[in-house]
């Protein structure tokens, strides 16, 4: 059995409506307005044990919704979803004891006192050996670093050192399930790298099952094998990172370096001209079609050099965000 | 002047609009500041249903003091306290200083931004008790002694004002002042209680030294018992002058504010 | 107890907390001093103003006094001022979201976090205390009765029981409305009132202080109060202790159903 299985699982807001102005907002004394908000529709999804997965989805379009359910935070309006065999939110506390939560948001540690002793209460809330506590923490504050600041005041502690402890807080129970929302937000660049790192080497050594939300996407493509992309509810993709491109993204841009002068008439007939900047020539070709056309010019027009590359990924995922409707997403699929 | 009073009306439609937003909010608040005056009320007739009087004041007498006491919290709590509140959270949040970019006296900005309008109905409550114990003392109405009160009235909110503003202003200097708030109501009870209960010697250091007195007994004096005019005009006194002293230690926390900023 | 051991940590950590704001302690503990001496002094005005029927609601006027000394004294200890308004801002911001993922029970763990907060403010609001007790010296009525001294002891941490189930229930109303905050202040003024906090419920018409003594509010002020007094025999000092018992497990069981289907309507605002 899989670790993590979601089916159908379905949320249902109900969204209050404001509208402007002061006649309107007295009549809103009395009556309230409000609309039904679907957030999540009808995912269906299996997690292997082991899996690094990458949830994508633009704000408010049921990614978070659906890790609430998944922790067992908020219940579902309908469906179904199992994690380590628990019915997430019924919270059994087996359930709670294997699971982890890191949220770059918020923190769970307690501000005016050392982050060690947020340490040592949730050793006690997990039930964690002396001898596992000692090990397991010994080990995660080396590897990230952040030793000599175990007996440091949580509120003197920078960004980046505060979301070390927050991950140590998190996985020194050892969960078997971990969710990450948002792990990097708001850290320099270095401190990205060194928790990207960190994640990457733990699933590989532990064996945890990470889903990951993030709006990075430095973190996703470094990380995820698997993205799941949630838009209005529904799952749009589910598969592997690299494949997105292939599916939903039909041309490559090819720049070629010219050794000799080539005029625009000439490239025309092969391919569409992007831009036009001796000796530099972009140009957009079919998917396809690339790899011949590509063959063709190196032998026909004088060319020192020639590169093929795609859009960058950030690009399509956006494009797949911001599609307006079910319907013709549906059509062009 | 009147472009401050302009300043104030959209200050003021403002905040209507934002307090009706949030629907229970505004009803339920005008109902809790009715259940607070109601407790009051029940103490009184509780404790007044045993003596005649206390410390000389009958029972309407002490209504009446009930009534402007509220009518002067409430007045004050709408129009100024918010301010007040928010000062500390500006002074840390290093807000301020968008106040005091603006071209305008930086103390008046500060204080009158918003407005609370959750308490506003209230004061004529208050007014409306006052008046209440007024018509069932039957006394005569003098339109000198109605102008002194009102007078009087203003100068209490003012004193009010200046502690609230003060304790608030210890955050230039403090910074952790959260507890502030809760101290200035528990100080200002020392103003809602009529002067004779307190033996002679607070009663002299309420009066000269920290005048609360000065701020609801005053008023309800002129009006129900009886106020001097060496007393009257010694009210007015301590309430610039006290007026005056925030504009002081507003100027001392500000020079501290920007060299601690800078 | 092998289920409770996390919660002796949850104390250490809370105790550890409350340590740090050890000044605030002792300056509310002075400024709270302010208005217990308006009350003594309203009450030696009204004491005068009784002149030859000294005696109210069975109250001497040092007894009148020392029954909000006393009141005073035991919400050091069991007050749970503020508790719904921080229970609610937890539900309404998602704060509740650390410890819904966690193998603890928010409740259970809200109660100790408090308990332990509210024993080191008992150490650091003792000396402004004491000052405040030997300055109102010639007001107070000290206890004669050892054997009640010893009753309220054992009582301190049910009554502090009972008003935190109170305040938990109140707090769960965030689960259901929006803007609460108003509707809280309303129920202060009724606790206040009910629990006698406000004057003796002795000074009521008989039948209102039976009808109010048959809710739990009284249990908070007016029981511990009177028994220090001793204004209760044996017979009403038993009646009291069961009745705590039976409703601290009403309002627990309350308190439970309240929690259990708020949190079918809870969202995990902002996670």
């Amino acid at each position: 059995m899989a670790i993590i299985e979601v089916e159908r699982l379905s949320k249902e807001f109900r969204k209050y409506t404001k509208q402007p102005g002061l006649w309107n907002a007295f009549k809103g004394l009395f009556h309230r307005k409000y609309q039904i908000v679907r957030a999540v529709r009808e995912i269906s999804l299996t997690i292997e044990e082991g899996e690094l997965v990458g949830f994508l989805g633009p704000n408010g379009a049921g990614k978070t919704t659906t890790l609430k359910m998944l922790s067992g935070l908020i219940y579902p309006t309908a469906g179904a979803a199992h994690v380590m065999g628990f019915i997430p939110w019924e919270r059994r506390n087996e359930f709670r004891r294997n699971f982890g939560l890191v949220m770059g948001q918020r923190n769970q540690l307690w501000w005016d006192l050392p982050a060690s002793e947020s340490l040592l209460l949730n050793k006690e809330l997990y039930r964690v050996s002396d001898a596992g506590y000692e090990r397991t923490v010994g080990d995660l504050v080396t590897l990230l670093g952040v030793k000599e600041q175990l007996g440091t005041m949580v509120r003197e502690l920078s960004l980046g050192e505060r979301m070390k402890f927050e991950l140590i807080a998190a996985l020194l129970h050892s969960p078997r399930v971990v969710y990450l929302d948002e792990p990097t937000i708001g850290l320099d660049v270095v401190s990205q790298k060194n928790i990207r790192e960190f994640i990457r080497d733990y699933n590989r050594r532990h064996g945890n099952t990470f889903i990951l939300t993030s709006h990075y996407m430095d973190d996703i493509s470094a990380l995820c094998q698997r993205v799941i992309i949630i838009n209005h509810g529904r799952i749009r993709y589910d598969g592997r990172l690299r494949d997105i491109v292939d599916q939903f993204c039909q041309w490559k841009l090819v720049t070629l370096d010219c050794a000799k002068e080539v005029s625009r008439e000439q490239i025309e007939p092969y391919a569409e001209i992007v831009s036009y900047n001796l000796p530099q020539i972009k140009l957009r070709v079919a998917r396809a079609e690339c790899p011949s056309l590509c063959h063709r010019l190196m032998d026909t027009l004088e060319i020192r050099d020639l590169t093929v590359e795609e859009p960058p990924i950030e690009e399509i995922i956006g494009t797949i965000f911001t599609e307006q409707s079910d319907d013709a997403f549906a059509a062009s699929l | 002047m009147l472009r401050y009073l302009r300043l104030y009306r959209v200050f003021f439609r403002n905040c209507l609009i934002r307090e009706m937003g949030f629907r229970w909010n505004f009803i339920i608040r005008f109902t809790t500041e009715i259940v607070w005056l109601a407790t009051s009320l029940i103490w009184f007739h509780v404790i007044y249903s045993y003596v005649r009087d206390v410390g000389g004041w009958t029972r309407y007498q002490y209504l009446f003091l009930i009534g402007v006491s509220y009518a002067i919290q409430q007045t004050f709590e709408s129009l100024l306290f918010v301010n007040c509140h928010r000062l500390s959270e500006l002074i840390r949040t290093g807000e301020l200083d968008f106040y005091l970019s603006r071209p305008i006296n930086s103390q008046f900005l500060v204080s009158t931004r918003f407005v609370d309008l959750g308490g506003f109905a209230n004061i004529f409550f208050g007014i409306g008790l006052a008046g209440f114990a007024w018509h069932k003392l039957s006394l005569p109405i003098h339109p000198g002694n109605l102008a002194m009160f009102v007078v009087l009235f203003l100068n209490g909110i003012i004193i009010y004002y200046v502690l609230m503003f003060s304790l608030m202003c210890l955050s230039f200097w403090i910074i952790r002042n959260e507890s502030a708030t809760g101290f200035f109501f528990q100080i200002t009870e020392l103003a809602r209680q009529p002067a004779e209960i307190y033996n002679y010697g607070i009663k002299v250091f309420l009066t000269f030294f920290f005048p609360m007195v000065v701020c609801i007994n005053f008023p309800a004096n002129v009006m129900v018992r009886s106020l001097s005019l060496p007393q009257f005009f010694y009210g007015i006194a301590v309430g610039l002058l006290l007026l005056y002293l925030s504009t002081l230690i507003w100027r001392v926390g500000l020079r501290s504010y920007s060299s601690a900023s800078s | 107890m092998h289920l409770l051991r996390p919660y002796k940590q949850v104390a250490s950590v809370a105790m550890q907390e409350a340590l740090i704001y050890r000044w605030n302690m002792f300056l509310q503990g002075l400024v709270g001093l302010i208005p217990l001496f308006i009350t003594v002094m309203w009450w030696r005005a009204v004491y005068v103003a009784r002149g030859n029927a000294p005696a109210m609601g069975g109250y001497e006027r040092n007894e009148m006094t020392s029954y909000f000394l006393y009141i005073m004294l035991i919400h050091q200890f069991s007050s749970t001022f503020l508790i719904d308004f921080d229970i609610a801002w937890s539900i309404r911001n998602g704060h509740l979201n650390k410890y819904l993922i966690k193998p603890v029970e928010f409740p259970l763990y809200r109660w100790v976090y408090h308990i332990a907060n509210r024993a080191i403010n008992c150490l650091f609001v003792s000396l402004p205390i004491i000052m405040g007790i030997l300055l109102l010296r010639n007001y107070i009525y000290f206890p004669d009765n050892w054997r009640h001294v010893i009753v309220l002891f054992a009582m301190l941490l049910p009554i502090a029981l009972i008003s935190y189930l109170i305040s938990f229930c109140i707090g769960m109303i965030a689960f259901w409305m929006l803007e609460i905050s108003s509707l809280f202040w309303i129920f202060y003024s009724l606790r206040a009132i009910l629990s006698g906090a406000l004057f003796p419920l002795s000074l009521l018409p008989r039948p209102l202080e039976t009808a109010i003594c048959l809710l739990p509010f009284r249990l908070t002020s007016y029981f511990p109060a009177s028994l220090l007094l001793g204004k209760l025999n044996g017979w009403q000092i038993l009646g009291n202790i069961l009745s705590a018992v039976a409703w601290i497990m009403v309002l627990f069981l309350f308190a439970r159903f309240l929690w259990r289907r708020g949190l079918r309507r809870y969202d995990a605002a902002g996670i």
